[in-house]
């Protein structure tokens, strides 16, 4: 058969080629579920079918907790001690009295020991699915899991295969003798973790979601994962080749050797880029001068914030407060803002945490509070003078934000988005000394710098403004007069025009003189190769996604600020974009980065 | 009796892990322990009914505690809810 690609969801990300070690499930190892589908057990012989299953419960339940402390104390430093938790849950929901009497009474009606623990599960797994949420939804491939665990402890009991061996081979089904990359339907938490073995290059799958426990553990395991259609599993045929390609994301069954070769060195560079960037964690982000430069995350959902902690980030520098609104029927009550506000605070324990207030335009209006239709929303009501404009919604917004502060002890940072006149901030400012009386609360007030006019008259704001932070997606927009996403304009929007790279430079160095601390919040600050120019302009942090922490840091750390101050003075002499995202490139790759 | 309403504010909601966690503290109290979701209930000492009350971020449960040690409980199990970050 000649090689054949097929699109492949990534679960895990990385590549990796091997020959294919099929995985046929737990319960094939323990011999075929004989009597799974019985439901007629004589009624003499159903009393000792309800010892075995409880036998079984238990066997199950012993041979996740030991998985547990083994997952614990083996892999704890891997995967972070919580994951061993998956597995007590699973031993707890196994001693449940629920879950257990549910089969016994099956038990008691005639149904075998294994046809009344898959069927249980089964409508466990059903009702977790009916769930309106879809981490609840991706548990339910646990219960299923763990009917077949039982299952299979019953099958091992009934046939007699004893003690400590029974066991194993409930749980352990054959691991690969040699590097492979394990191809099953689908795999079960407790199967992920037992391949932690060096012999697994990779899983390909065709049932789970980027939320299913399995997912989760080979990530913290970093083993590449990706799901393959179902009709396609069987491309994989065992002990030929198999190879999974990170970009774009494909799975190749039979690959030939140029595939399995590009495969191969994507996953060591790619492990090798990993290893360096996991140890630069620990580190902080300072040129080789040692000038420290604060690196932010930013933080669209409350998803985002572990990843943030994970990261090591220095502070969030974009707290998205869309979110809170966005979901909602109404608008959320401050209690109620307050709760979601101090878990960010407390998360972050004591770094800085800038919230931006609601920024909200024509363009995606709330569902509870439609606005009239603009001709052009991105000049329209947008940002803080939405907020003006519903005072009491300013306030409420600012008192949960106060709130929040008042409950942890610490500063709330209140970032006021779309400014374009001092007298926003003056009114903004009033609110927020009034709220501090009421709530005890304190708050450091800073703007968002997103349009030319006020990234050349920062000075104006001097002793309104605390803080600043370049939104450099809409300064860039409004400094070209280009859609970022528009069509047909492609190549227009680039922020490393002179032109856009100097209005930031400029009302950098103009907080500075001020006195406000200065940052970058947009997407710009997160590509290691304008990091380094942000740095130079004196930006004092830079908030990205948490996974770009890692790469902005090592730019940074590559180079002392007099370089990276003699490469942003070339690159402002550029006449084109091009020119400076060049030098900006070369300049970095002169020091063995980017690529 | 005591209860508090509480606002779930980690990103996973009481799925296995979190509410593993939740259950193991509401086990060390003697109280009957409820968490009450859009008027289903189920006890926080059961995880399998705790999970199936499905509560995400978000939701806001009432926790009832009813017992020798019901104030201490409810202190515990507030607590807790607020220190889950996953």
């Amino acid at each position: 058969m000649a090689q054949k690609t097929v699109s492949a969801l990534i679960l895990s990300p990385g590549a990796a080629a091997g020959p294919v070690f099929r995985d046929s499930n737990a319960s094939a190892s323990c011999g075929e579920n004989v009597l799974a589908n019985r439901k007629d057990i004589p009624e003499a012989e159903r009393d000792a079918e309800r010892e075995l299953l409880f036998d079984a419960l238990d066997r199950a339940a012993a041979d996740l907790l030991r998985l547990a402390e083994r997952v614990r104390s083996e892999l704890g430093s891997v995967l972070g001690t919580d994951k061993a938790e998956i597995f007590k849950g699973h031993a707890d929901i196994l001693q449940d009295d629920d879950f257990r009497n549910d089969m016994a009474r099956l038990v008691a009606d005639g149904y075998s020991a294994q046809c009344a623990a898959l069927a249980v599960a089964e409508s466990n797994a059903l009702d977790m699915e009916a769930l309106d949420d879809e981490y609840f939804r991706e548990r339910s491939s646990d219960f299923r899991e763990l009917g077949r665990k039982v299952a299979d402890c019953a099958s091992a009991i009934r046939f007699g295969s004893s003690g400590a061996s029974g066991s194993a081979a409930c749980l352990c089904g054959p691991v690969p003798p040699v590097p492979s990359i394990v191809v099953a339907e689908e795999l079960s938490p407790a199967r992920t973790v037992q391949y932690h073995v060096p012999n697994v290059l990779g899983f390909i799958v065709s049932k789970g979601g980027a939320n299913s426990h399995a997912a989760i553990l080979s990530r913290s395991l970093g083993i590449p994962a990706a799901v393959v259609p179902i009709g396609d599993l069987a491309l994989f045929q065992s002990g030929a080749m198999a190879a999974i390609n990170a970009d774009p994301d494909t799975a190749t069954a039979e690959p030939d050797e140029e595939a399995v070769s590009r495969a191969r060195s994507a996953a060591l560079a790619a492990s090798l880029r990993k290893e360096r960037l996991a140890k630069l964690r620990d580190f902080p982000a300072a040129t080789s001068c040692g000038h420290r430069i604060g690196l932010f995350a930013n933080v669209g959902g409350m998803k985002d914030l572990p990843a943030a902690a994970a990261e090591k980030a220095d502070g969030i520098g974009l707290f998205r407060t869309e979110f809170l609104f966005m979901e909602e029927t109404s608008f959320p009550d401050e209690q109620k803002q307050a709760a979601f506000y101090r878990q960010a605070l407390e998360t972050l324990r004591g770094k800085p945490v800038i919230f931006r207030l609601l920024d909200i335009g024509g363009d995606k209006p709330l569902p509870y509070d439609p606005q009239p239709p603009e001709a052009n929303p991105f000049l329209g009501v947008r940002g803080i003078r939405y907020l003006l404009a519903r005072p009491e919604l300013l306030a409420s917004q600012i008192r949960a934000l106060l709130l929040a502060s008042a409950a942890s002890g610490q500063t709330v940072r209140i970032m006021v988005p779309m400014v374009c006149l001092p007298s926003e901030m003056k009114a903004v400012r009033e609110i927020a000394a009034a709220e501090e009386r009421r709530t005890g609360g304190h708050a450091a007030i800073g703007m968002m710098v997103e349009t030319p006019a006020v990234a050349m008259s920062v000075r104006a704001y001097s002793g309104l403004s605390e803080f600043i932070s370049i939104g450099t997606n809409d300064l860039t927009q409004y400094s070209l007069a280009v859609d970022r996403e528009h069509d047909r304009l492609a190549g227009i929007y680039d922020e490393f025009h002179p032109g856009v790279l100097s209005l930031m430079a400029k009302a950098c160095a103009d907080a500075r003189h001020s006195g406000m601390e200065t940052g970058v919040c947009g997407e710009f600050a997160s590509r290691p190769e304008a990091a380094v120019l942000l740095a130079a302009m004196g930006f004092d942090e830079l908030s990205m996604r948490a996974s770009a922490i890692a790469s902005v840091k090592e730019a940074i750390r590559s180079c002392t600020m007099r370089e990276a101050g003699a490469l942003l003075e070339r690159a402002l002499a550029e006449s084109e974009a091009e020119g400076a995202r060049t030098l900006a490139r070369a300049f970095l790759a002169e020091r063995g980065l980017g690529g | 009796m005591v209860e508090k309403n509480i606002t779930i504010a980690n990103p996973s909601g009481l799925h296995t892990r979190p509410a593993k966690r939740i259950v193991d503290v509401a086990r060390a109290f003697a109280s009957e322990i409820t968490f009450i979701k859009e008027g289903r209930d189920g006890s926080a000492k059961n995880l399998l009914k705790l999970m199936k009350l499905g509560i995400t971020l978000g939701n806001t449960i009432t926790v009832r505690c009813e017992g020798e040690d019901e104030s201490a409980a409810l202190e515990s199990i507030s607590a807790a809810l607020a220190s889950l970050s996953e």
